[in-house]
Parts: structure tokens; sequence; C-alpha cells
């Protein structure tokens, strides 16, 4: 005989397995609600503070770009200096002909390159489509 | 009274395994939604088609092929041995990552490519990368052509200067068996955050 049918065969008597069975369940209970408090406290620990939005900075640079700054063009596709917060994402895409230098970042032609900044500190490198010749990133924390 | 015990034993470890399916849940997807440190491109490089000479072993070299061992990752950087900053800080990081990584740094091999080779001689690299990493591929082009064919494939560039230095791209690249750049870190990238992504890089290929 199963569980299940001894729990019901015996539930016609005054001190039915009914009664019997409750703290069984209430245990269920207690453990699956101190797994599921234990799971939110180690997400809540894992997890960046929500407090601020992670931002992308998406940067398209167009065709003809690098062909235009040769001639003497001074554009303004990517900034010279640019503040993010670690957690922020630089997006670049490249539909120029030309590979684009942009620091650290060479984005091929008709790419996209993605950086997320984990960590804090400042990259300064050349950029090939800025007017000064070179980019500056700041990565706040 | 007979079956009590079994039933209470049997909800106690249902509950247990209700506690604890959140956890394996939470574990489970830790990997895929954590971020990379590392640069992504789209579309990816493809670099398996390189071949260069590696030292490491004899002066003459033997035909080396940029891909990883299946079910590991091949780490390449772009370099040379008197570099006073960029080289020694990115080796070391590269050196801090893979000791991190404990027995997976078995699945984790390095490449050095000189962009130096007049001074970069087999004996050269040997002293220098050995200081870091024991074991890495020594790969010196055979020509400033060869380099070129390289540098071209990781969109990699080097420059020497007045005085003898090098200016030249310092990221390390992450390849597969199929000779794919699955990520690239920039310098001044940290050894944790190498480490971190080298684990997931590593899960990813697999075998």
């Amino acid at each position: 005989m199963s569980d299940l049918e001894a729990r019901s065969s015996g539930g016609g008597s005054g001190n039915g397995p009914a009664r019997g069975a409750r703290p069984i369940w209430i245990v269920l209970a207690m453990l699956a609600i101190v797994g599921a408090f234990a799971v939110l406290v180690t997400l809540a620990l894992r997890s960046p503070s929500p407090a601020r939005s992670q931002k992308v900075y998406e940067y398209t640079i167009p065709p003809g770009t690098g062909q235009r700054i040769e001639a003497g063009e001074k554009l303004y596709v990517f900034p010279g200096r640019l503040d993010v917060r670690v957690g922020d994402q630089l997006v670049i895409h490249n539909t120029d002909t030309r590979v684009a230098e942009v620091g650290p970042y060479t984005v091929d032609r008709n790419a996209t390159l993605v950086q997320r900044f984990n960590q804090p500190g400042t990259i300064v490198g050349i950029c090939s489509i800025h007017p000064s010749g070179q980019v500056t990133i700041t990565v706040r924390a | 009274m007979a079956f009590r015990t079994p039933t209470i034993v049997r909800g106690v470890l249902v509950g247990l395994l209700l506690s604890a399916l959140p956890f394996a849940c939470a574990a489970c997807g830790s990997d895929a939604s954590e971020p990379l440190s590392g640069m992504v491109r789209t579309p990816k490089l493809h670099v398996g088609s390189v071949h260069l000479s590696d030292v490491a072993v004899t002066d003459t070299g033997s035909p080396f092929t940029i891909r990883a061992r299946p079910g590991g990752l091949l780490l390449v950087y772009f370099g040379y041995t008197t570099c006073p900053d960029l080289c020694p800080t990115t080796m070391a990081a590269i050196r801090s990552a893979r000791a991190e990584l404990g027995q997976d740094a078995q699945r984790v091999d390095v490449a050095f490519i000189t962009v130096d080779r007049t001074r970069d001689t087999p004996q050269v690299l040997r002293a220098f990368v050995g200081k870091f990493v024991s074991g890495a591929h020594l790969l010196r082009p055979a020509n400033a052509a060869q380099l070129a064919v390289a540098q071209r494939a990781f969109l990699v560039t080097a420059n020497e200067q007045p005085g003898g230095s090098i200016d030249h791209s310092s990221t390390v690249a992450a390849i597969d068996a199929s000779g794919t750049v699955l990520l690239e870190w920039p310098f001044g990238i940290s050894a944790a955050a190498m480490t971190h992504d080298l684990r997931v890089l590593l899960k990813q290929v697999a075998t």
C-alpha cells in the first residue's frame, strides 16, 4: 500500500492523518521559503547596484569618413573625450571602407566592435576619426 | 504511524530539492549573464590561416598555425622583448590569469609574436617569454611581409620609432581551435577580469 493510500484509508478516524500530514507541508513550505530567500540574497549580492542604469554609447562611422578626413575635412564622428561608468558599453559600427582606430579599438571595415567597461581607469590612444587624432576614455566607478 | 517517518523524510528531501533548485538555476545562468571584459567583434576575425615559425624549441623553428588545441584556447600577443612597459605588463597579466585558472590553465596556450625580428632572436625570445609563461609558442616571422600578413589578420599595427622603440597594438586575442578570435582584451585589463573571461570561454569551447 502506498503512503497516499495509507493516508486515504485512515481519513475516516477522528485523529486522521490529515492533521498528522500538515507538519510535512509546513516543513516543505518553510524550506521553500528559506531557499527562495537565500536565492534572492545571493542574487542581490552578485548583481551590480541597480541604482544607475547602464548606458550604451553607440557610434556609427559613416561610409566615406576616411576619405573625407584625408581630404582635410574635420569630422566629429567620435568624441575626443568620452566619460563612461563601469558597466557601460561602447558600440562602434564602422560602415566605412577603411579600418578605423579608436584608441585601443581597431574596427574593421563593415564591422562592429563591442566593449563593456568593467573596471575604472583611463584609456588614451590614437583616434583616426577625430580631428585631434587622439581619444581619451575615462571609466569611472 | 508506521507510514509517517518515511513520508516526513521524503517531504524533507523534496523540500531540500525545492530549495536547491533556484540555486542550481542561478548557477547555470551565471556565466551566460555575466558580462565579459574583453571586446567582441561582429563579424569575428578568423586568423586560422596564419602560419608562422615557432622557435620555442629550435632556432630554425617549426611551422605553427594560429589555432588552439581542440577544447582549448590560444592567447596571442604581438610584442617585443625590449618593450619597456606594455609587453612585460601584459605578459604578467597573462601569467597571473593562467595561475588563477588552476588546472584549467593546461587548456590555455600562449603565443608571443615578435614585432622586432631583428633584435628578438630565438634565444632572446625564450629568455623573455619564459619569465612569464612556460611552454609558450614563440613566433618569429621570417620577414616583414610575413609579419604584415599576421598583423592584417589580427588588425594590429607596429611602427618602429626613432631610438628603437616600437609603437604597437597591445591587445591579447583569445582564439579557439578553428582559428576564430573569440575575444580581445585591450591593454590594462586586470588579471582577475581576464581570468573571469577565460573561464567563460573555456566553457564555450569545451568538447
